[in-house]
Formats: C-alpha cells, structure tokens, sequence
C-alpha cells in the first residue's frame, strides 16, 4: 500500500516536465538604451546628508540609485512593478526608502502600479507593503520624527472606480494601515504636504478625475482640499479664499522655512491658479494665473518651496517656472524650448544648498548649481520609454524606435570596436512623441516615422531633409489616427498607415489608395477628442478613438490583411482590400476592448494571433486569442502564468510553435504554440509593448520604460520543445559564427557616467540543454577541427536549462618569449572558416555537435586573400612562439648556470651564462625600463607584425609579405646560434657531469608544458 | 499500522519541511557534510590550487595558496611573466612585472586590506561561526540561475556581509556574494558561482570559480588542489625583492 502511494507521488514528476523560466538557463537580453534622451521620471529624491546619493523613480522603467553624484546609476527594483509614482527616504534613517508604485502623472500612456515597498538597506531589498489595489501613488511622507509613521497619498484607479485610494496611515513602519481620508470611488490623494515643525498638521488635495480609451475628465465633486490637526484622526475642508467647487487636481505645499505660509495650485473650469496661505490654510488669496500655471494640471501639479526662503516657490510645468516672491511673480529660468527637456515632473532641492536643484521631465534627470540657469543632462539612464520597434537589414543592423515624448531614433544593435552602444551612436529620425519608425527594407537610408495625430514622415538619411507624407482624402472627410497610428510595410513591401480606413501606398509615401470601409464602430460618443480634459481641455490628439490600431498583412499571402480597432473590432481582407470580413472574436473577451495586436502566422494562411487590451477601462487580464480560419473561429490561449494586460504577441518564423508574448508586466514565451507559458527574466518586469523577430534571428523588443532589449540567436528556443525538457542533456542549434572585421579605430575611451549599451559577446554561440544544474565531475566543451584536432577547450556554465557557451573563434594568444613588457599580441588569430566539431565532456559521457564559422559579410576580401592573411598571421603565430621556446630555454640555462655557479665557480659554466645571456637580448627587449625604453627586438618587432597581419582580414601587404620573409631569416640566425649554443651546452654538461651538475635543456614539449602552468 | 503509515505519509507530503521551518544550523551543518563535515574541514590548515584562468581565448596560468587564518598569495602568469598578490594576515602587496623589469614589490592601500582581511578560509567563518563572532540569518529560499537554493546571511563582527547560496538537494555552495565595506564608505561587492564538485580524499571541493564584478567575469578551472601541503610563511609576507620570474 506505501508503495503505491509513493508510485503515485512519483508519477507526475516523471511524467510531466515542469516549463518555467528556468528553460531558458543563461540566454541572456541585453540592453543598447538608448539612453541619450533619457525618458520621462515621475519622482526623484536625495539624501540631504549625503546628496550623491540619488533616487529617480522613473514613470515606467524602474528605480534607480546612484551613490556618486548621478555619474552612474543602478536599476534596484528590477523584480517589482516599474511604474512609480513616489519615493520618500526616511529623514530620520537615510537607508530606509519607500517607493510608492504607479505614476500619478495620469497621461493616456501611463503604466500602473501594485502598491507599496519598502527598503531598510539603501534599496538593496525590498519588502512589499501592501495597498495593492491603489494601482498609482502620488505622494509618500515618513512622519519627520517618528520613522514607523507613514502616511501615503494614493490617487487610486485611472480607468475605473475602487475603493483603495486616498490617504493611508501607518503607526507600525507599514505592518498594517488606516485609511484616514477617503472621498469616493472616482477620487484619490493627488498631493499631501506635512507642517515639518508641527508634523500632526496635514493638507491633502483630493482630485476626482477619470480616463475612458476615448476621453479624460479632471474634476468633479470629489475635489477639495483638506487639513488636519491631528494627524489624520479628524478632518476640515479648506474653502476660504477658493472658489466656488467643483474643482480638479490640486496640489499643496507647505514653506518649509515658515509653516505657515501654504501654497496651493487649484484647478478649476473658471481659472486654474496659484493661492497663498499666510495662515496655516485657514484663508487663502490668489496670487497667480499665469501660463506655467495654468498649463495642463493633469499633468503638471507639484510645488515645491525653497527650504530656506518661503517666498521661493516652483512650479514644474512644460517648463520649470520660479518664484522669488511668493508666487506673486514667476520667471522661468529658460524659456519653453530651451536646453532642458520640457515636460517637468519632479524636483529635489537640496536643503543644505538651495540653488542645487534636481530636476526630473519627460527627457529624463538634470542637475543645476546655479538655481536653473545652467544644467547638466544626466543622460546614462536607459528608461527611454518604447512605444514600436523596427530593424532594417544592414550588417549589424540597427534598430528604430518611437519614444514617449522624445522623437523617434535610430541606433546599432551592436557597435564593433567600441564597448558596446553608446549615446553618440544614435540620431534622430523623427520628432515629438515617436511612434513606428522603420527603414524601406531595401534601403535604409531611406527612413520612416510617424508622431502624433497620425502625421507622418519620411526622411533621406544621407541629407537628413524630411517630406510630409501623410494621407488626406480627396472628399475632405476627417481621418481619424490613433495616438500611437499603426504605420509600417508588409512583408510584401507595401506601406500601409490605417485611420478609420485602411491606406496603402506603392510608392513610398508619395501617394495612398484607401483599401477599405471604416473599420471601426464609428460611435460618435467616442469621437470628443476636442472635448476631452475635463475641466482643462487638453487635446493632444491622444485620446483620438474609433481608430485603426492593429494592422498584420501575412507573409504567405499578401492579399491577406487583418485590421483591429481601437474599439474592439476585427476585419480581414483575403483580396487585398476589395472586401473585407468582420471576425471579432463573439465571446471570450468584453466587447470594445482594444485590439492591441495582430500577427499574421508565418506558417499557415489562415492563422492569426490577436491581443486585446483592456487596461483603458479597467480590465487588467491578458486576452490573447488564435484563428486557424481566417477568423471564423477563434481559440482563446491560456495565460495561466502570464501576468498583466497584452500588448503584442509574435510568431517565431521558424518554430510555429515558438510564441512571445509582451505585457505591462514583461515578455512571456511559450513553446508549445500558446498553451503555456513562462517569463523570461533577463528582462525587468517592464511594459513589453512591441517586438520585432530580426530576420537574422534576433528578437528585439520595445519596451516602455527600459528602451530595447535584444536576444541573441533564438536558435536554442526554436529547438525546444516540451519532450525534450524531460531529457537529461540535449545538443541545440546555433546560428553560424561570424568572424567580425576588426575597426579598431572605432573605439575611444570614455568614462564611467557614459550609458553603455552591450555588444553581443565576440564570440560563436555553442548551445545545449541540461535538465539539472551540473553539480559533481567536469563539465567541459571542446573543440575540434575538421582534422580532429583538439582546438580550444572551453569553460561551460553549470545552469540548468539552456546553456550559451561562448566559443571566441579564435586560437588562443601564442605563447611569446617574456620580455621586458607585455607585448600587444594579446588575441589569437581568428580560426579558418569552415565546420567544427564540438564535444560536450559532462563526467564520463560526451555529447557532439556541429558549428560553423563564417566570415563578416561586410569582408569583401576573396577567398585567396583571406587564405593568405591566415596562412601569414600562423607563420607570424608560430614564430613568435618559436622565439619563445628559444627565450625561455635560454633563460633557463642561464638560471642554471646561475645555480651551480653559486656553488662552484666554473668558468666554462659562467661562459654559457654569459652567451645565452648575450643570445637572449639579441631577441627580446631586456631594459629594465621596460615600454619606456623603446627598446625592440626580434620579439617586439614580429609581435607588430602580427597585430598588423591580424588585424585586416584580406591580403597582407607587400612589405608585410617582405617583413616576414625577413624575420624568418633572422630567426634562423638565431635558432641557429641557439643551437650552437646547446651544443656548447652538452659540451659543458660532459665536464661538469663528475661534479654532479647538469645543464637542462627544454624539449619543446616541456617548454610547452611550463608555460602552461606555473 | 498500514493506516497509519498512510496518514504519516500523507501528513509528511501535505506538510513539507518548509525552510522556515528549517533551522540556519540545520542547513549549516548540512552545508560542512556535504563539503566533507566539520572535523575534516577543520584538519584543512593549508591549500594549493592550480589552474586556468579563462577570459575569452586567453588562459592565465594561475596558483592560489591559503593558510589558516587568512594568508594568501595569488600567482598568475601572463606572457611568462608572473605577478603576485599576496596577504601575510596584516599587510597586503602585489608585484606586477609586466610593464618592465624595473617593477618593485607594492603595498596594497588599506582600503584594499580591508578587502584581503576579509578571505575566510575554507567556510571556516560559515561552519564555525560562533568561534569568529560572526551572526547568520536566514533569508529564506531563493534560485541560483533556476535552481532552488537557501540563503543565508553571514555578519561578521566587521560589518561586512557574505551571502551564501546552498543548493537545496545537495547541501552544496552554488554561489555567494560577498559585500565588503572599505574604510572610506564605499563598499567592494563581488559574486562568485561555483561548480565541477569532486571528491579530492575526504573533502567535496569545487573545480570551477565563476566571478563576477560588475559587467566582468572571468572563470578560472581548477586542474590540482593540494591539501595541506608544508608551506613557509614566508611566501605571504612582503618581500623586499621578488626574484624576476625572466630576464
């Protein structure tokens, strides 16, 4: 009976293989930025002790933490949700933090937040506080006195109603909470300022505001401004000097200098303004109406005030403006448009030097000394905010994005020569907020993007002029373009942009034929995007609605093109346009929800894969749905594992069963065609909102706060499959070696506050699979020639699940005589192109496979040349180490000879010292000054040789040719005096044999053996 | 008896032993079995280990001797030549020829010392961590590139701070991050991943040392380790010359 219940339990572990994230072993993501433009920070934060130490909550690419004054900065929150909304270091314990998550700055594209944490070791760890359901948190103060208080301000859902949102108290450092201030289900804290000497006294700006996929509305009943006395227990709503309710956002701060002097910014239909309170709050006057103010109160809404004079107020806004008279009066330190970024969010300003000011905009982090007159752009945060992605094909290929606020851009996928990808590889290629840019696929000069209300361009990159192509209608009718307007070539070349209608265009741009009817509902109820802000219009054109969204020609047949709205529908056309079919999905998901994405398979006609989003009206879960007949049935996957709302779902063109799925909270991958589904990690738990698969095999992906990952080589995971997770080891695929040209004039220096974007390792990719960790006994990998040769034997990685081994297709360095320095021949010659056999040594059991090394593209040298420059670059290899054996051999008589003459003085023996001594220096530098000396011999000068031969990988040049030719004699000149010099040696040998001593000389072998150890 | 034996079964499988559960001790004493127990480990006075370190293509040939309490001295071989970096317990040096022969013996800076005081010998601080003074705490269950693992949080009286990751079957180190704070408040982290666990006589010694600093790893494959071989002290103390290793 025991043994049944044990044959059981053992059943499904043997049974069923358990896919997790694990699978994917050491495949890394890496990241290239960009981080020039830095991207849009929502709250920062100083330590006023030590204010090189800086926190920067960015709106969705994470925390980040620099010790040393912003010149570096580390992501510290990588495993939590990366939307946040505020950050408060404890005054009275510096390494205690709060980060309250979800951006207040409540914009259409805005991410969403999962409550409240806290760190106790500088952000080293994090510990989950809860209000979980608060989705975004405007404000966190930690009582100045009393470090177990805390009071947070959550503003509480954007799209729907929820009751966790206003004021919260904590008297147990956030074991439990109270909420102390709540008005309703529509409202939420938008500021909380405390009185810093009075601390019980609290003033809260509650906002009534609300988002629909169509529309925004600031304001409502639920506004108003409150003030405590007692810390929260009891309530008074301030009215003195305002005007008549209702009213929108509002923000409050307290003097820090004189409590009693209280700022508010009022939104309000009949005037947005600034008020001042010389009394605690009890009345107010206005002081100030004017632009800076007034501009965008969804938005902007913070104030800051100078922690020394109270009559120095600021006011974030689209540009930052500053009063030095109590608001009567605002100057801005730069006008709109000028060096920072506009758009501002955030400010720090340090108490101890109140013209050190921190700033945080839609561009990202900036530090001024002077009060604002002159910054510093701190330009080394990758929180660039993606909305598309796109690759072209040059060799290495770049990428294309469309940023928040921040243009469009292109940049390398990798940069040979330098260290990685840095700010200066990238520019422009489009302005305001980017959204789909891409190159012609057949010429990448020749570039395309877009920016808001669907207006798009097309730029010459070898001139860098701009020609408007947006479409237009004969008939005049208003075309209607989503915020984000899906614009982007089929796999057939045809340029497509949708509005209501679906356009093409055959020739770049220049003309557009409309293909189809309205797709969307038309629902004129969401078409008020002229009305659309509430109490302050603000039409931007990013709550445009009843829009294209989603468009997906397939690559099998080009007459086959799907189409999703924004509100919720989708159509197929399977004749280019001439009709088309409405194929939403009838159950499943809620009806109107936004079709995010659609893929057409690579695999099969009439297969597609749709995303719907419905996070615009509350709805968090992730739909995901699959046809496999051109949409007159529908599958809704499972997304068991899958956490957030979809954003973009892609095919693998070669393993249809290889899926990625993005989503507010990361990239998910399924191998098993969707049924289920694990996170890959590598990647933080960041908006993934769009990806591209490289047709060289790549997966880049766009993600909204943390710019562009890249995943090299998805050889491994096309391989995989469910079965094979139960084996023990399995070989996988790689993708072919490629031996780069060297462009060693690329590269510069630079220092540490530059962002640095990785290169893809210079090496080939050897891949396999282990079931368990590799734990007892070798694990090793070697590789052999197509001789059989044993080439190199590499280091393996003891992950479970896939492991990259780095094979760098390279001999290693050769062994050079020792001299006085190191010689720059530090690299090995690139191995022969061609086939090698790899051996996988795990114990006592071997597994083979095959890799390919092949040359650059870019290497137009022929196949002779290439030859020759091998051939040339092993004879140079092969002397050098010739050169060592005879250095080193001699260098052993002569420590030798020093030996036994310490015990006997011979003079035949001090001869032979004498001589190999005397050999030695003709062939390597031996002045004890070393590089300084200048000196060269045989040894330096075949080592340039070798680095000149290495490092141009065609035909080696005349005089190359001639300089070997000529160094291979001198070397038998002096292999032969070598020689004559063993001989003497031998000659000694006999004769102070009786004596007892011998002079050793090294075989080859030995030698090789020596240098190999030590 | 037969229901009975069912029901503890069952009972033991609806109540794993959850690492809560699991006392520090427990899996510290666990951790000095597996790696060979405590009194074997406490018979190691010295070790020499030799081996590769790999960085690319590139192989250093490199030899680490320890001796109890904390003596150390690394040697490594680049182009035939060989540098020293060595710690005699009090002062730290290195010797560097590699940029001509006119190269000296150097002293490290206290900062560096801080770091070189810190090298415990052969989990010593671990296993015997009341005798040093040193606090652990438990952190709680964790993965190790997908493999579970128990943390554990070693203090020692200095302030600095090693975490241990211990493979949850095995009992075995598969990494561990040392955090080490230096006399001018910055603080020196590293991480180092090991693996290729044999048997060398009654001890389970790693053969593979992943160490990563930033965005830098290197590997080095352990070929020999020498258990308390004679050493002189000599070796670790600051030399006022070190005999040219060519030239």
């Amino acid at each position: 009976m025991v043994r049944v219940v044990f044959a059981f339990l053992l059943l499904p572990l043997t049974l069923f293989a358990d896919y997790g994230s694990w699978v994917f072993g050491n495949i890394s993501a890496r990241s290239i930025g960009p981080a020039v433009m830095g991207g849009r920070v929502s709250d920062l934060a100083a330590i006023p002790s030590n204010p090189v130490v800086i926190y920067v909550g960015s709106a969705s690419g994470g925390l980040w933490k620099s010790k040393d004054g912003g010149i570096t900065f580390s992501p510290i929150f990588d495993k939590y949700p990366q939307s946040i909304g505020a950050i408060a270091i404890d005054p009275n314990d510096s390494e205690t933090v709060w980060v309250g998550t979800g951006e207040p700055w409540t914009r259409n594209s805005v991410s969403v937040g999962k409550g409240v944490y806290k760190s106790t070791d500088g952000g080293k760890s994090w510990k989950f506080m809860g209000l979980e359901d608060t989705e975004r948190i405007a404000k966190i103060i930690v009582h100045p006195e009393n470090s177990k208080i805390v009071y947070v301000c959550a503003l509480g859902h954007l799209w729907n109603d929820n009751e966790e949102r206003g004021v919260y108290k904590t008297v147990d450092g956030g074991k439990s909470w109270k909420k102390i201030l709540y008005v309703d289900q529509k409202t939420g804290c938008s500021d909380m300022a405390i009185d810093p000497q009075e601390p019980e006294i609290l003033y809260v700006g509650m906002w009534e505001f609300r988002r629909w996929p169509w529309f925004f509305k600031s304001g409502g009943p639920g506004s108003g401004l409150y003030k405590s006395l007692d810390g929260g227990k009891n309530w008074t709503l301030l009215k003195n000097g305002f005007p008549e309710k209702p009213w929108g956002r509002i923000a409050v701060a307290v003097a820090p200098s004189r409590p009693s002097r209280v700022y508010v910014l009022l939104e309000d239909d009949k005037g947005t303004a600034l008020y001042r309170s010389d009394d605690f709050g009890n009345s107010f006057v206005k002081v100030n109406e004017g632009f800076n103010i007034r501009v965008r109160p969804f938005y902007f809404a913070r104030l800051i005030v100078d922690p020394v004079d109270y009559n120095i107020v600021y006011k974030p806004g689209i540009s930052l403006t500053i009063s030095r008279d109590g608001g009567e009066s605002f100057a801005g330190p730069f006008g709109y448009g000028g060096t920072v970024h506009p758009d501002h969010h955030a400010l720090w300003i340090n108490p101890k030097n109140p013209k050190h000011l921190i700033l945080g905009t839609d561009g990202g982090v900036y530090e001024s000394f002077d009060r604002g007159d002159s910054w510093r752009h701190l330009n080394n945060l990758p929180i660039s905010q993606v909305y598309r992605v796109g690759v072209d094909n040059e060799f290495p290929y770049n990428v294309y994005v469309g940023l928040q606020d921040n243009g469009s851009w292109r940049g390398p996928s990798m940069k040979l020569g330098f260290r990685g990808v840095l700010n200066k590889h990238w520019e422009t290629v489009g302005f305001g907020d980017g959204f789909w840019s891409f190159a012609h696929p057949k010429d990448s000069k020749m570039v395309f993007s877009e920016y808001q209300g669907g207006k798009l361009v097309r730029v010459d990159m070898t001139s860098g002029e701009l020609r408007s192509i947006t479409p237009h209608l004969a008939t005049g009718e208003k075309l209607r373009f989503n915020w984000n307007t899906p614009f982007l070539f089929g796999p057939s070349g045809t340029l497509y942009v949708g509005a209501q209608f679906l356009f093409r265009s055959l020739d770049n741009g220049e003309s557009w034929e409309k293909i189809s009817p309205d797709l969307t509902t038309n629902d004129p109820e969401k078409q008020k995007q002229h009305l659309s802000g509430g109490m302050t219009v603000d039409n931007t054109t990013a709550e445009n609605h009843t829009t294209i969204y989603s468009i997906s020609e397939s690559p099998i047949d080009s007459n086959v093109i799907w189409v999703g709205s924004d509100d919720g529908l989708v159509h197929v056309t399977t004749n280019g346009g001439k009709e088309w079919i409405e194929v939403t999905p009838k159950s499943g998901v809620p009806k109107n929800t936004w079709v995010s994405f659609i893929e057409s398979s690579n695999h099969k006609r009439e297969r597609a894969y749709v995303t719907f989003d419905g996070h615009r009206t509350g709805d968090m879960n992730t739909y995901l749905f699959v046809t496999d007949d051109m949409g007159k049935s529908w599958r809704k996957l499972p997304t068991e594992g899958v956490e957030g709302y979809a954003y973009v779902v892609k095919e693998d063109p070669v393993n249809e069963k290889l899926l990625f799925l993005g989503t507010e909270f990361g990239l998910y991958i399924s191998i098993d065609g969707g049924e289920s589904w694990a996170r890959f990690k590598k990647i933080p738990k960041v908006s993934v909102r769009h990806m591209v698969i490289h047709p060289r095999g790549d997966l880049v992906v766009g993600t909204h706060g943390r710019g562009v990952y890249i995943i090299d080589d998805l050889s491994p995971l096309r391989a995989l499959t469910p079965e094979l997770l139960s084996e023990e080891v399995v070989i996988l695929p790689s993708r072919d070696g490629v031996q780069y040209l060297m462009t060693p004039l690329d590269g510069w220096g630079g220092a540490d506050e530059e962002f640095l974007g990785d290169n893809p390792p210079d090496a080939a990719f050897i891949h396999f699979f282990q079931k368990k960790r590799h734990l007892f006994g070798s694990l090793k990998m070697e590789v052999y020639d197509s001789s059989g040769n044993l080439v190199i034997s590499l280091p393996v990685p003891k992950n479970r699940g896939i492991v990259r081994v780095l094979f760098p297709m390279r001999l290693p360095p050769p062994k050079v005589p020792p001299g006085n320095s190191l010689l720059p021949a530090m690299i090995g010659p690139y191995l022969m192109e061609g086939e090698y056999t790899f051996k996988l040594v795990k114990g006592n059991k071997s597994y083979e496979g095959k890799i390919s090394l092949v040359k650059d593209p870019r290497n137009k040298h022929s196949e002779s040349d290439r030859k020759l420059q091998q051939q040339t670059v092993l004879e140079l290899y092969y002397l050098l180490e010739d050169l060592g054996y005879l250095a080193d051999t001699l260098k052993y008589i002569e420590d030798q000879a020093a030996d036994i003459l310490k015990k006997k003085k011979l003079k035949q023996v001090a001869k032979i010292k004498e001589e190999a001594l005397a050999l030695r220096k003709e062939l390597v530098a031996t002045h004890p000054a070393g590089w300084l000396s200048g000196e060269e011999k045989l040894r330096e000068k075949i080592g340039e040789l070798y680095m000149g031969v290495i490092a141009y990988l065609g035909r080696p040049t005349k005089t190359q040719l001639s300089q070997l030719d000529f160094y291979k004699k001198e070397f038998s000149k002096a292999e032969k005096k070598f020689n004559d010099l063993v001989e003497k040696v031998k000659a000694v040998n006999r004769k102070i044999e009786r004596s007892g001593f011998v002079i050793k000389i090294l075989s080859k072998e030995e030698w090789r053996e020596k240098r190999e150890k030590i | 008896m037969r229901k009975f034996a069912m029901v503890v079964i069952f009972t033991f499988l609806l109540y794993p032993l959850h690492a809560s559960e699991m006392d520090v001790d427990q899996i510290i004493d666990k951790f000095a079995n597996a790696v060979g127990g405590k009194e074997n480990i406490a018979k190691v006075n010295a070790i020499v280990m030799t081996g590769k370190l790999k960085q690319g293509e590139v192989e250093y040939p490199v030899k680490i001797t320890t001796k109890r309490p904390n003596k150390f001295r690394v040697e490594f071989s680049v182009q035939g030549k060989v540098g020293i970096q060595a710690f005699d317990g009090s002062t730290g040096w290195f010797y560097m020829p590699f940029l001509g022969d006119d190269a000296k013996p150097e002293k490290v800076p206290p900062h560096q010392v801080a770091v070189m005081k810190e090298q415990d010998f052969f989990y010593d601080g671990l296993v015997n961590y009341k005798n040093h003074g040193n606090k652990v705490e438990f952190l709680g269950e964790d993965e190790v590139e997908g493999t579970p693992v128990y943390k554990i949080k070693l203090i020692k009286p200095s302030g600095n701070e090693i975490v241990y990751f211990i493979d949850k079957d095995s009992f075995l180190l598969l990494k561990n991050e040392v955090s080490i704070k230096l006399p001018d408040g910055n603080t020196h982290k590293s991480t180092v991943i090991l693996g290729d666990y044999k048997k060398v006589g009654d001890l389970m010694l790693n053969f593979y040392v992943e160490e990563k600093r930033g965005k830098n790893a290197s590997v080095i494959e352990i070929d020999e380790y020498k258990i308390n071989p004679t050493i002189d002290d000599k070796i670790f103390a600051f030399p006022e010359n070190v005999e040219k290793t060519a030239n």
